[in-house]
Protein backbone atom coordinates (compact mmCIF):
# COMPACT_ATOMS: atom_id res chain seq x y z
CA UNK A 1 0.00 0.00 0.00
CA UNK A 2 1.12 3.36 -0.80
CA UNK A 3 2.47 5.40 1.81
CA UNK A 4 0.94 8.73 0.28
CA UNK A 5 -2.38 8.58 -1.60
CA UNK A 6 -2.21 11.93 -3.15
CA UNK A 7 0.95 13.86 -4.36
CA UNK A 8 1.08 16.74 -6.36
CA UNK A 9 4.15 18.56 -6.81
CA UNK A 10 4.71 21.51 -8.73
CA UNK A 11 1.26 21.91 -10.72
CA UNK A 12 0.20 24.41 -12.45
CA UNK A 13 -2.59 25.49 -14.82
CA UNK A 14 -3.59 28.54 -16.20
CA UNK A 15 -7.03 29.47 -17.93
CA UNK A 16 -7.93 32.96 -18.85
CA UNK A 17 -8.03 35.06 -15.60
CA UNK A 18 -7.17 32.52 -13.06
CA UNK A 19 -3.90 30.80 -12.50
CA UNK A 20 -2.89 27.93 -10.45
CA UNK A 21 0.83 27.73 -10.20
CA UNK A 22 2.99 25.68 -8.15
CA UNK A 23 0.68 23.69 -6.13
CA UNK A 24 2.56 21.20 -4.34
CA UNK A 25 1.14 18.98 -1.25
CA UNK A 26 1.00 15.63 0.19
CA UNK A 27 -1.62 13.60 2.14
CA UNK A 28 -0.39 10.47 3.40
CA UNK A 29 -2.47 7.34 3.66
CA UNK A 30 -5.54 7.42 6.38
CA UNK A 31 -5.44 11.10 7.72
CA UNK A 32 -7.90 13.87 6.74
CA UNK A 33 -6.63 17.35 4.83
CA UNK A 34 -8.76 20.11 4.44
CA UNK A 35 -8.16 22.13 1.58
CA UNK A 36 -8.92 25.65 2.45
CA UNK A 37 -9.11 28.92 1.13
CA UNK A 38 -11.54 31.82 0.11
CA UNK A 39 -13.88 31.54 -2.64
CA UNK A 40 -11.94 31.26 -6.85
CA UNK A 41 -8.69 30.97 -4.78
CA UNK A 42 -8.58 27.49 -6.63
CA UNK A 43 -9.47 24.74 -4.80
CA UNK A 44 -12.35 23.02 -7.22
CA UNK A 45 -9.29 23.52 -10.07
CA UNK A 46 -7.05 21.50 -7.51
CA UNK A 47 -9.47 18.99 -7.41
CA UNK A 48 -10.51 18.88 -10.89
CA UNK A 49 -7.04 18.40 -11.72
CA UNK A 50 -6.64 15.59 -9.40
CA UNK A 51 -9.40 13.70 -10.88
CA UNK A 52 -8.44 14.06 -14.48
CA UNK A 53 -11.26 16.10 -15.59
CA UNK A 54 -8.69 18.81 -16.21
CA UNK A 55 -5.11 18.48 -17.31
CA UNK A 56 -2.34 20.66 -15.45
CA UNK A 57 0.15 22.21 -17.49
CA UNK A 58 2.61 20.88 -15.43
CA UNK A 59 3.59 19.09 -12.90
CA UNK A 60 3.33 15.94 -11.20
CA UNK A 61 -0.01 14.56 -9.38
CA UNK A 62 0.39 11.02 -8.17
CA UNK A 63 -3.11 9.35 -7.00
CA UNK A 64 -2.80 6.37 -4.55
CA UNK A 65 0.96 6.34 -5.55
CA UNK A 66 -0.04 5.92 -9.72
CA UNK A 67 -0.89 8.44 -12.49
CA UNK A 68 -4.59 9.07 -13.15
CA UNK A 69 -4.14 9.28 -16.93
CA UNK A 70 -2.39 6.03 -17.68
CA UNK A 71 -4.79 4.26 -14.80
CA UNK A 72 -7.76 5.73 -14.80
CA UNK A 73 -10.62 3.60 -14.24
CA UNK A 74 -8.76 1.50 -12.02
CA UNK A 75 -8.19 4.18 -9.67
CA UNK A 76 -11.54 6.01 -10.08
CA UNK A 77 -13.06 2.53 -8.29
CA UNK A 78 -11.19 3.19 -5.69
CA UNK A 79 -11.88 6.76 -4.96
CA UNK A 80 -15.32 7.94 -3.54
CA UNK A 81 -15.25 11.83 -5.41
CA UNK A 82 -18.42 14.13 -4.76
CA UNK A 83 -18.27 17.78 -6.76
CA UNK A 84 -19.48 20.52 -5.36
CA UNK A 85 -22.47 20.66 -7.82
CA UNK A 86 -23.70 17.00 -8.10
CA UNK A 87 -25.60 16.49 -11.61
CA UNK A 88 -27.87 13.46 -11.78
CA UNK A 89 -30.08 12.91 -14.20
CA UNK A 90 -33.21 14.57 -12.80
CA UNK A 91 -35.81 12.52 -14.03
CA UNK A 92 -34.52 9.36 -12.53
CA UNK A 93 -34.88 8.21 -9.22
CA UNK A 94 -32.48 7.64 -6.12
CA UNK A 95 -32.86 4.09 -6.85
CA UNK A 96 -32.44 4.00 -10.29
CA UNK A 97 -29.41 6.52 -10.11
CA UNK A 98 -28.01 4.21 -7.68
CA UNK A 99 -28.05 1.26 -9.92
CA UNK A 100 -26.47 3.01 -12.51
CA UNK A 101 -24.06 3.99 -10.34
CA UNK A 102 -23.51 0.98 -8.55
CA UNK A 103 -22.35 -1.21 -11.43
CA UNK A 104 -20.05 0.71 -12.35
CA UNK A 105 -17.77 -0.15 -8.65
CA UNK A 106 -16.83 -3.83 -7.95
CA UNK A 107 -16.91 -3.24 -4.27
CA UNK A 108 -20.47 -1.69 -4.12
CA UNK A 109 -22.39 -2.39 -1.24
CA UNK A 110 -25.65 -2.50 -1.42
CA UNK A 111 -26.57 -3.17 1.57
CA UNK A 112 -24.12 -0.35 2.92
CA UNK A 113 -25.88 2.09 0.71
CA UNK A 114 -29.36 1.48 2.08
CA UNK A 115 -27.81 1.55 5.50
CA UNK A 116 -26.54 5.01 4.51
CA UNK A 117 -30.02 6.35 3.03
CA UNK A 118 -31.89 5.35 5.81
CA UNK A 119 -29.51 7.43 8.22
CA UNK A 120 -29.51 10.14 5.96
CA UNK A 121 -33.50 10.45 5.49
CA UNK A 122 -33.35 9.95 1.92
CA UNK A 123 -36.35 8.57 0.37
CA UNK A 124 -35.46 6.06 -2.61
CA UNK A 125 -38.12 6.42 -4.84
CA UNK A 126 -38.16 10.11 -5.02
CA UNK A 127 -36.43 11.65 -8.56
CA UNK A 128 -33.90 13.16 -8.13
CA UNK A 129 -35.26 16.84 -9.14
CA UNK A 130 -37.59 16.42 -6.52
CA UNK A 131 -35.25 15.90 -3.75
CA UNK A 132 -33.59 19.43 -1.92
CA UNK A 133 -29.81 20.94 -2.32
CA UNK A 134 -29.09 19.19 1.26
CA UNK A 135 -30.68 15.44 0.25
CA UNK A 136 -29.19 15.66 -3.04
CA UNK A 137 -25.83 16.20 -1.01
CA UNK A 138 -26.29 13.20 1.04
CA UNK A 139 -27.35 11.30 -1.99
CA UNK A 140 -24.35 12.04 -3.25
CA UNK A 141 -22.20 11.20 0.05
CA UNK A 142 -23.96 8.14 0.74
CA UNK A 143 -22.96 7.08 -3.09
CA UNK A 144 -19.23 8.08 -2.73
CA UNK A 145 -19.36 5.81 0.81
CA UNK A 146 -21.32 2.83 -0.27
CA UNK A 147 -18.33 1.39 -3.00
CA UNK A 148 -15.64 1.77 0.12
CA UNK A 149 -13.36 3.21 -1.44
CA UNK A 150 -9.80 4.01 -0.47
CA UNK A 151 -10.05 8.22 -0.99
CA UNK A 152 -12.29 10.36 -0.52
CA UNK A 153 -12.33 13.81 -2.46
CA UNK A 154 -15.13 15.95 -1.22
CA UNK A 155 -15.52 19.37 -3.20
CA UNK A 156 -17.40 21.95 -0.18
CA UNK A 157 -19.56 18.78 1.19
CA UNK A 158 -20.61 20.64 3.93
CA UNK A 159 -21.37 24.28 2.06
CA UNK A 160 -25.81 24.11 2.12
CA UNK A 161 -25.95 21.93 4.83
CA UNK A 162 -27.35 22.46 8.08
CA UNK A 163 -25.36 22.34 11.66
CA UNK A 164 -26.69 19.25 12.50
CA UNK A 165 -26.36 17.22 9.28
CA UNK A 166 -22.66 19.39 9.03
CA UNK A 167 -21.92 17.66 12.46
CA UNK A 168 -23.02 13.88 11.10
CA UNK A 169 -21.28 14.00 7.93
CA UNK A 170 -18.19 14.77 10.27
CA UNK A 171 -18.62 12.23 11.91
CA UNK A 172 -18.93 9.75 9.22
CA UNK A 173 -15.54 11.18 7.40
CA UNK A 174 -14.47 10.64 10.98
CA UNK A 175 -15.59 7.05 10.94
CA UNK A 176 -14.20 6.75 7.54
CA UNK A 177 -10.93 6.76 8.45
CA UNK A 178 -10.92 5.16 11.85
CA UNK A 179 -8.76 1.71 10.07
CA UNK A 180 -6.00 3.34 8.99
CA UNK A 181 -6.03 2.35 5.34
CA UNK A 182 -8.66 5.33 3.73
CA UNK A 183 -7.93 8.94 3.52
CA UNK A 184 -9.95 11.67 2.88
CA UNK A 185 -9.73 15.08 1.17
CA UNK A 186 -11.91 17.63 1.50
CA UNK A 187 -12.37 21.13 0.65
CA UNK A 188 -13.66 24.19 2.23
CA UNK A 189 -14.06 27.21 3.27
CA UNK A 190 -16.01 26.80 6.22
CA UNK A 191 -13.01 26.45 8.56
CA UNK A 192 -14.83 25.92 11.52
CA UNK A 193 -15.18 22.08 9.99
CA UNK A 194 -11.38 22.09 10.21
CA UNK A 195 -10.67 22.91 13.62
CA UNK A 196 -11.27 19.54 15.20
CA UNK A 197 -11.90 17.15 12.37
CA UNK A 198 -8.39 17.87 9.73
CA UNK A 199 -5.40 16.40 10.42
CA UNK A 200 -3.46 18.46 7.75
CA UNK A 201 -4.14 21.45 6.57
CA UNK A 202 -2.99 23.27 2.69
CA UNK A 203 -4.11 27.09 2.40
CA UNK A 204 -4.89 27.42 -1.00
CA UNK A 205 -4.87 31.40 -1.91
CA UNK A 206 -4.66 32.64 -5.47
CA UNK A 207 -3.63 29.34 -7.04
CA UNK A 208 -1.28 29.19 -4.61
CA UNK A 209 -0.30 27.09 -1.99
CA UNK A 210 0.41 29.38 0.88
CA UNK A 211 1.09 26.07 3.77
CA UNK A 212 0.84 23.17 3.93
CA UNK A 213 1.38 21.28 7.13
CA UNK A 214 -0.37 19.47 10.56
CA UNK A 215 -3.34 21.35 11.63
CA UNK A 216 -2.06 20.82 15.34
CA UNK A 217 1.87 22.32 14.03
CA UNK A 218 0.22 25.34 12.20
CA UNK A 219 -1.84 26.35 15.03
CA UNK A 220 0.66 26.10 17.89
CA UNK A 221 2.77 28.20 15.85
CA UNK A 222 0.31 30.57 15.58
CA UNK A 223 -1.11 30.36 19.07
CA UNK A 224 2.93 31.56 20.30
CA UNK A 225 1.82 35.17 18.87
CA UNK A 226 -2.07 35.05 19.52
CA UNK A 227 -3.09 32.27 22.00
CA UNK A 228 -6.58 31.98 20.53
CA UNK A 229 -5.51 31.79 16.99
CA UNK A 230 -8.19 29.45 14.97
CA UNK A 231 -7.59 28.23 11.73
CA UNK A 232 -10.19 30.68 10.65
CA UNK A 233 -7.34 33.40 11.68
CA UNK A 234 -4.83 32.03 10.01
CA UNK A 235 -6.47 31.70 6.54
CA UNK A 236 -7.50 35.46 7.11
CA UNK A 237 -3.79 36.24 7.14
CA UNK A 238 -2.38 34.29 4.36
CA UNK A 239 -5.54 35.62 2.90
CA UNK A 240 -4.26 39.08 3.28
CA UNK A 241 -1.32 38.04 1.90
CA UNK A 242 0.78 37.04 5.32
CA UNK A 243 2.57 34.11 6.43
CA UNK B 1 -20.70 0.63 -22.92
CA UNK B 2 -23.82 -1.52 -23.00
CA UNK B 3 -25.09 -0.23 -19.75
CA UNK B 4 -24.61 3.67 -20.82
CA UNK B 5 -26.92 2.32 -24.31
CA UNK B 6 -29.65 0.80 -21.89
CA UNK B 7 -29.33 4.02 -19.85
CA UNK B 8 -29.92 6.15 -23.24
CA UNK B 9 -32.68 4.19 -24.24
CA UNK B 10 -34.31 4.60 -20.92
CA UNK B 11 -34.03 7.88 -20.40
CA UNK B 12 -35.04 8.91 -24.09
CA UNK B 13 -38.12 6.53 -23.41
CA UNK B 14 -40.04 9.02 -24.45
CA UNK B 15 -38.55 9.55 -27.47
CA UNK B 16 -39.54 5.99 -28.27
CA UNK B 17 -42.96 5.78 -27.57
CA UNK B 18 -44.54 8.42 -29.75
CA UNK B 19 -42.94 6.50 -32.87
CA UNK B 20 -44.38 2.94 -31.58
CA UNK B 21 -48.05 4.40 -31.00
CA UNK B 22 -47.52 6.31 -34.34
CA UNK B 23 -46.30 2.63 -35.75
CA UNK B 24 -49.23 0.51 -34.28
CA UNK B 25 -52.08 2.97 -35.29
CA UNK B 26 -50.73 3.03 -38.88
CA UNK B 27 -50.62 -0.63 -38.47
CA UNK B 28 -53.83 -0.77 -36.88
CA UNK B 29 -55.67 1.57 -39.55
CA UNK B 30 -54.09 -0.42 -42.04
CA UNK B 31 -54.88 -3.41 -41.12
CA UNK B 32 -58.79 -2.54 -40.78
CA UNK B 33 -58.48 -0.90 -44.11
CA UNK B 34 -57.27 -4.14 -45.23
CA UNK B 35 -60.02 -4.47 -47.95
CA UNK B 36 -59.00 -0.66 -49.36
CA UNK B 37 -55.99 -1.22 -51.07
CA UNK B 38 -55.22 2.60 -51.01
CA UNK B 39 -54.83 2.60 -47.56
CA UNK B 40 -52.25 0.24 -47.45
CA UNK B 41 -50.45 1.21 -50.00
CA UNK B 42 -50.40 4.85 -48.50
CA UNK B 43 -49.18 3.10 -44.97
CA UNK B 44 -46.66 1.31 -45.52
CA UNK B 45 -44.68 4.49 -47.45
CA UNK B 46 -45.57 6.42 -44.63
CA UNK B 47 -44.32 4.13 -42.15
CA UNK B 48 -40.76 3.86 -43.63
CA UNK B 49 -40.77 7.72 -44.72
CA UNK B 50 -40.63 8.25 -41.06
CA UNK B 51 -37.64 6.50 -40.56
CA UNK B 52 -35.46 9.31 -41.71
CA UNK B 53 -36.34 11.06 -38.59
CA UNK B 54 -35.64 8.32 -35.98
CA UNK B 55 -31.79 8.29 -35.65
CA UNK B 56 -31.07 12.08 -35.67
CA UNK B 57 -33.54 13.08 -33.82
CA UNK B 58 -32.73 10.63 -31.29
CA UNK B 59 -29.54 11.29 -30.92
CA UNK B 60 -30.31 15.42 -30.81
CA UNK B 61 -32.87 14.42 -27.79
CA UNK B 62 -30.29 12.14 -26.22
CA UNK B 63 -27.80 15.10 -26.04
CA UNK B 64 -29.84 17.54 -25.33
CA UNK B 65 -31.22 15.93 -21.92
CA UNK B 66 -27.11 15.19 -21.20
CA UNK B 67 -26.63 18.65 -21.45
CA UNK B 68 -29.73 20.01 -19.59
CA UNK B 69 -28.87 17.48 -16.74
CA UNK B 70 -25.01 18.65 -16.59
CA UNK B 71 -24.65 15.00 -16.57
CA UNK B 72 -21.36 14.46 -18.98
CA UNK B 73 -18.81 15.43 -15.99
CA UNK B 74 -20.43 12.72 -13.70
CA UNK B 75 -20.35 10.20 -16.47
CA UNK B 76 -16.56 11.17 -16.85
CA UNK B 77 -16.03 11.33 -12.92
CA UNK B 78 -17.30 7.11 -12.81
CA UNK B 79 -14.64 4.52 -13.79
CA UNK B 80 -15.22 4.37 -17.34
CA UNK B 81 -13.70 5.07 -20.20
CA UNK B 82 -14.32 8.45 -21.72
CA UNK B 83 -14.22 6.98 -25.54
CA UNK B 84 -17.22 4.15 -23.86
CA UNK B 85 -19.02 7.06 -23.36
CA UNK B 86 -19.02 9.00 -26.74
CA UNK B 87 -19.70 5.53 -28.46
CA UNK B 88 -23.32 4.82 -26.14
CA UNK B 89 -24.53 8.22 -27.88
CA UNK B 90 -23.07 6.52 -31.65
CA UNK B 91 -24.69 2.81 -30.83
CA UNK B 92 -28.10 4.10 -29.28
CA UNK B 93 -29.86 5.99 -32.02
CA UNK B 94 -28.02 3.46 -34.08
CA UNK B 95 -30.19 0.53 -32.73
CA UNK B 96 -33.06 2.78 -32.94
CA UNK B 97 -32.64 2.97 -36.03
CA UNK B 98 -32.41 -0.49 -36.86
CA UNK B 99 -35.60 -1.33 -34.25
CA UNK B 100 -37.53 0.52 -36.39
CA UNK B 101 -36.33 -0.26 -39.75
CA UNK B 102 -37.23 -4.39 -37.93
CA UNK B 103 -40.43 -2.89 -36.58
CA UNK B 104 -41.94 -1.19 -39.69
CA UNK B 105 -40.91 -4.24 -41.80
CA UNK B 106 -43.34 -6.05 -38.63
CA UNK B 107 -45.97 -4.08 -39.18
CA UNK B 108 -46.30 -4.22 -42.85
CA UNK B 109 -45.93 -8.06 -43.03
CA UNK B 110 -49.00 -7.76 -40.86
CA UNK B 111 -50.92 -5.18 -42.68
CA UNK B 112 -50.45 -7.20 -45.89
CA UNK B 113 -49.71 -11.01 -46.71
CA UNK B 114 -48.34 -10.30 -49.94
CA UNK B 115 -44.78 -8.90 -49.42
CA UNK B 116 -43.46 -8.66 -52.82
CA UNK B 117 -44.69 -5.07 -53.57
CA UNK B 118 -43.58 -3.81 -50.11
CA UNK B 119 -39.72 -5.14 -50.41
CA UNK B 120 -39.52 -1.88 -52.01
CA UNK B 121 -40.43 0.06 -49.00
CA UNK B 122 -38.49 -2.07 -46.56
CA UNK B 123 -35.39 -1.80 -48.66
CA UNK B 124 -35.53 2.39 -48.98
CA UNK B 125 -36.39 2.32 -45.10
CA UNK B 126 -33.29 1.24 -44.44
CA UNK B 127 -31.91 3.14 -46.89
CA UNK B 128 -33.40 6.19 -45.55
CA UNK B 129 -31.79 5.04 -42.20
CA UNK B 130 -29.05 4.72 -43.56
CA UNK B 131 -28.81 8.40 -45.27
CA UNK B 132 -29.59 9.92 -42.26
CA UNK B 133 -26.52 8.20 -40.43
CA UNK B 134 -23.61 10.65 -41.82
CA UNK B 135 -26.45 13.61 -40.55
CA UNK B 136 -26.45 12.26 -36.95
CA UNK B 137 -22.81 11.42 -37.22
CA UNK B 138 -22.14 15.58 -37.70
CA UNK B 139 -24.80 16.68 -35.08
CA UNK B 140 -23.35 14.05 -32.55
CA UNK B 141 -19.51 15.33 -33.28
CA UNK B 142 -20.88 18.93 -33.02
CA UNK B 143 -22.47 18.23 -30.00
CA UNK B 144 -19.08 16.63 -28.00
CA UNK B 145 -17.29 20.04 -29.26
CA UNK B 146 -19.37 22.31 -29.12
CA UNK B 147 -22.84 21.42 -27.11
CA UNK B 148 -26.12 20.62 -27.60
CA UNK B 149 -27.46 23.67 -29.05
CA UNK B 150 -24.92 24.08 -31.24
CA UNK B 151 -25.48 20.37 -32.25
CA UNK B 152 -29.32 21.42 -33.11
CA UNK B 153 -28.15 23.93 -35.01
CA UNK B 154 -25.74 21.86 -36.82
CA UNK B 155 -28.88 19.47 -37.49
CA UNK B 156 -31.09 22.35 -39.12
CA UNK B 157 -28.20 23.74 -41.02
CA UNK B 158 -27.35 19.66 -42.95
CA UNK B 159 -31.01 19.23 -43.09
CA UNK B 160 -31.80 22.42 -44.46
CA UNK B 161 -28.37 22.39 -46.89
CA UNK B 162 -30.28 18.96 -47.97
CA UNK B 163 -33.46 20.15 -49.40
CA UNK B 164 -32.55 23.76 -50.42
CA UNK B 165 -29.16 23.06 -52.51
CA UNK B 166 -30.89 20.90 -55.06
CA UNK B 167 -33.52 23.77 -55.26
CA UNK B 168 -31.00 26.14 -55.36
CA UNK B 169 -28.92 24.24 -57.69
CA UNK B 170 -30.96 23.04 -60.64
CA UNK B 171 -28.58 21.31 -62.33
CA UNK B 172 -27.85 19.23 -59.30
CA UNK B 173 -31.45 17.86 -59.15
CA UNK B 174 -31.29 16.50 -62.90
CA UNK B 175 -28.05 14.56 -61.09
CA UNK B 176 -30.13 13.73 -57.58
CA UNK B 177 -33.56 12.69 -59.46
CA UNK B 178 -31.63 9.16 -61.12
CA UNK B 179 -30.40 9.09 -56.76
CA UNK B 180 -33.73 8.85 -55.53
CA UNK B 181 -35.53 6.89 -57.77
CA UNK B 182 -32.28 4.15 -57.63
CA UNK B 183 -33.38 4.20 -53.43
CA UNK B 184 -36.65 3.19 -54.24
CA UNK B 185 -36.02 0.03 -56.27
CA UNK B 186 -31.67 -0.08 -55.52
CA UNK B 187 -30.01 -3.35 -56.70
CA UNK B 188 -28.74 -5.15 -53.96
CA UNK B 189 -25.21 -4.70 -54.54
CA UNK B 190 -25.95 -0.87 -54.98
CA UNK B 191 -28.01 -0.95 -51.12
CA UNK B 192 -25.27 -2.89 -49.41
CA UNK B 193 -22.67 -0.53 -50.57
CA UNK B 194 -24.68 2.14 -49.55
CA UNK B 195 -25.26 1.08 -46.15
CA UNK B 196 -21.82 -0.49 -45.85
CA UNK B 197 -20.45 3.45 -46.89
CA UNK B 198 -22.76 5.19 -44.21
CA UNK B 199 -21.88 3.13 -41.61
CA UNK B 200 -18.42 3.68 -42.41
CA UNK B 201 -18.87 7.42 -42.24
CA UNK B 202 -21.16 6.99 -38.86
CA UNK B 203 -17.56 5.53 -36.95
CA UNK B 204 -15.51 7.51 -38.79
CA UNK B 205 -17.58 10.09 -36.93
CA UNK B 206 -17.71 8.10 -33.92
CA UNK B 207 -13.62 8.21 -33.77
CA UNK B 208 -13.36 11.88 -34.24
CA UNK B 209 -15.97 12.61 -31.51
CA UNK B 210 -14.01 10.12 -29.27
CA UNK B 211 -10.56 11.90 -30.19
CA UNK B 212 -12.34 15.32 -28.88
CA UNK B 213 -13.84 14.27 -26.08
CA UNK B 214 -11.16 12.67 -25.09
CA UNK B 215 -9.03 15.84 -24.68
CA UNK B 216 -12.01 17.62 -23.43
CA UNK B 217 -11.81 19.09 -20.14
CA UNK B 218 -14.74 18.73 -17.24
CA UNK C 1 -14.40 6.71 28.32
CA UNK C 2 -16.52 9.98 29.35
CA UNK C 3 -14.48 12.92 27.43
CA UNK C 4 -15.74 16.08 25.73
CA UNK C 5 -14.01 18.56 23.94
CA UNK C 6 -14.64 21.70 22.94
CA UNK C 7 -13.09 23.33 19.90
CA UNK C 8 -14.40 26.92 21.50
CA UNK C 9 -12.15 26.44 24.36
CA UNK C 10 -8.91 28.39 23.54
CA UNK C 11 -6.57 25.47 25.13
CA UNK C 12 -5.51 23.13 21.89
CA UNK C 13 -8.24 20.14 21.93
CA UNK C 14 -5.35 17.50 22.45
CA UNK C 15 -4.81 19.16 25.79
CA UNK C 16 -8.20 19.01 26.73
CA UNK C 17 -8.14 15.48 26.32
CA UNK C 18 -4.78 14.82 28.21
CA UNK C 19 -6.06 16.99 31.35
CA UNK C 20 -9.44 15.25 31.42
CA UNK C 21 -7.54 11.69 31.49
CA UNK C 22 -5.25 12.52 33.49
CA UNK C 23 -7.53 13.91 36.25
CA UNK C 24 -9.31 10.31 35.62
CA UNK C 25 -6.61 8.54 36.66
CA UNK C 26 -5.52 10.74 39.26
CA UNK C 27 -9.18 10.42 40.90
CA UNK C 28 -9.68 6.61 40.44
CA UNK C 29 -12.44 7.14 37.92
CA UNK C 30 -9.80 5.09 35.88
CA UNK C 31 -7.93 2.21 37.15
CA UNK C 32 -4.99 0.36 36.46
CA UNK C 33 -5.15 -1.78 34.05
CA UNK C 34 -8.60 -0.66 32.40
CA UNK C 35 -8.79 0.04 28.24
CA UNK C 36 -8.67 2.73 26.59
CA UNK C 37 -10.54 3.51 23.14
CA UNK C 38 -7.86 3.46 19.93
CA UNK C 39 -6.29 6.37 18.84
CA UNK C 40 -8.57 6.25 15.55
CA UNK C 41 -11.57 5.41 18.09
CA UNK C 42 -11.39 7.90 20.23
CA UNK C 43 -11.11 10.59 17.25
CA UNK C 44 -14.25 8.74 15.89
CA UNK C 45 -16.30 9.63 19.12
CA UNK C 46 -15.22 13.26 19.80
CA UNK C 47 -15.14 13.77 16.29
CA UNK C 48 -11.22 14.95 16.40
CA UNK C 49 -8.42 14.69 14.15
CA UNK C 50 -6.53 11.65 14.42
CA UNK C 51 -3.26 13.66 14.61
CA UNK C 52 -4.59 14.71 17.75
CA UNK C 53 -5.86 11.95 19.55
CA UNK C 54 -2.02 10.93 19.05
CA UNK C 55 -0.89 13.78 20.08
CA UNK C 56 -2.35 13.34 23.64
CA UNK C 57 -2.01 9.69 23.54
CA UNK C 58 1.64 10.46 23.32
CA UNK C 59 1.71 12.52 25.92
CA UNK C 60 0.02 10.62 28.06
CA UNK C 61 2.73 7.78 27.16
CA UNK C 62 5.34 10.38 28.31
CA UNK C 63 3.83 11.42 31.14
CA UNK C 64 3.57 7.68 32.41
CA UNK C 65 -0.28 7.37 32.72
CA UNK C 66 -0.92 5.17 29.84
CA UNK C 67 0.80 2.28 28.03
CA UNK C 68 0.50 0.56 24.99
CA UNK C 69 1.14 -3.02 24.14
CA UNK C 70 1.52 -3.69 20.50
CA UNK C 71 -1.48 -5.74 19.45
CA UNK C 72 -3.81 -5.37 22.47
CA UNK C 73 -4.63 -1.86 23.09
CA UNK C 74 -4.16 1.14 24.94
CA UNK C 75 -4.76 0.71 28.96
CA UNK C 76 -4.02 2.60 31.68
CA UNK C 77 -0.79 2.33 33.55
CA UNK C 78 0.12 0.34 36.78
CA UNK C 79 0.79 3.45 39.21
CA UNK C 80 2.01 3.21 42.79
CA UNK C 81 0.50 5.41 44.88
CA UNK C 82 3.51 7.03 45.46
CA UNK C 83 3.70 8.47 41.67
CA UNK C 84 -0.24 9.02 41.82
CA UNK C 85 0.46 11.53 44.85
CA UNK C 86 3.52 12.87 42.79
CA UNK C 87 1.12 13.69 39.97
CA UNK C 88 -1.24 14.91 41.45
CA UNK C 89 0.86 17.64 43.20
CA UNK C 90 2.18 18.31 39.95
CA UNK C 91 -1.34 19.22 38.82
CA UNK C 92 -1.99 21.66 41.69
CA UNK C 93 1.37 23.01 41.02
CA UNK C 94 0.51 23.68 37.60
CA UNK C 95 -2.95 25.44 38.82
CA UNK C 96 -0.56 27.53 41.75
CA UNK C 97 2.16 28.42 39.10
CA UNK C 98 -0.39 29.88 36.93
CA UNK C 99 -1.68 32.06 39.46
CA UNK C 100 1.40 33.43 40.62
CA UNK C 101 2.16 34.44 37.20
CA UNK C 102 -0.81 35.90 36.71
CA UNK C 103 -0.81 37.91 40.21
CA UNK C 104 2.94 38.93 38.83
CA UNK C 105 1.83 39.81 35.89
CA UNK C 106 -0.53 42.35 37.76
CA UNK C 107 2.24 43.29 39.61
CA UNK C 108 1.74 42.05 42.87
CA UNK C 109 4.37 41.63 45.35
CA UNK C 110 5.33 38.08 46.94
CA UNK C 111 3.85 38.91 50.27
CA UNK C 112 0.50 40.16 48.91
CA UNK C 113 0.60 36.97 46.76
CA UNK C 114 0.99 34.88 49.98
CA UNK C 115 -1.68 37.26 51.46
CA UNK C 116 -3.97 36.84 48.64
CA UNK C 117 -3.23 32.71 48.94
CA UNK C 118 -4.26 32.87 52.43
CA UNK C 119 -7.28 34.63 51.68
CA UNK C 120 -8.41 31.68 48.91
CA UNK C 121 -7.55 28.96 51.44
CA UNK C 122 -9.82 30.57 53.41
CA UNK C 123 -12.45 31.45 51.79
CA UNK C 124 -13.22 28.34 50.32
CA UNK C 125 -12.95 26.39 53.51
CA UNK C 126 -15.84 28.94 54.52
CA UNK C 127 -17.43 28.37 51.73
CA UNK C 128 -17.65 24.62 51.96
Amino acid sequence: MSENVLMLDGVCKSYRGFELRNVSFVLPRGYIMGLVGPNGAGKTTTIRLIMDLARPDSGRIAVLGQQMAANQIELKRRIGYVPENHEFYSDMTVNWTAQFVGRQYPTWNEARFRELLQRYDVDPRKKIGALSKGTKAKLAMALALAHHPELLILDEPTSGLDPVVRRELLSDLLEFVADGDRSVLFSTHITSDLERVADYITFIVNGRVAASDEREVMLERARASNPTASIEDLLWTYAKGGH
Amino acid sequence: MLGLVWKDFYINRSQLVFPAIVLCAIALLAAVGRSSPTTVDYAVPLLFTYSGLMVPFFALNSAMLEEKNRTLAFLRSLPMRADAIVASKFVAPLLVGVLWVGASALAAIIMQAGMGEHTVSIMSGMLLVCATLPIAAIELVVFFRFGASAARTALIVVVGTVYLVPLLAQGLVAKVKPIVVAMMDPEPVHAVLFAGGSLLLYFAGMLIAQAIFRRREM
Amino acid sequence: MDITVSANNPVPLYQQIVHQVRAKVLTGELKAGDPLPSIRQLASQLIASVITTKRAYSELEAEGLIVTRAGLGTFVADLDPETIVELKKEVVMEHLEEGVRVARQLEFVDEEINRLFRQALDGSEKRV
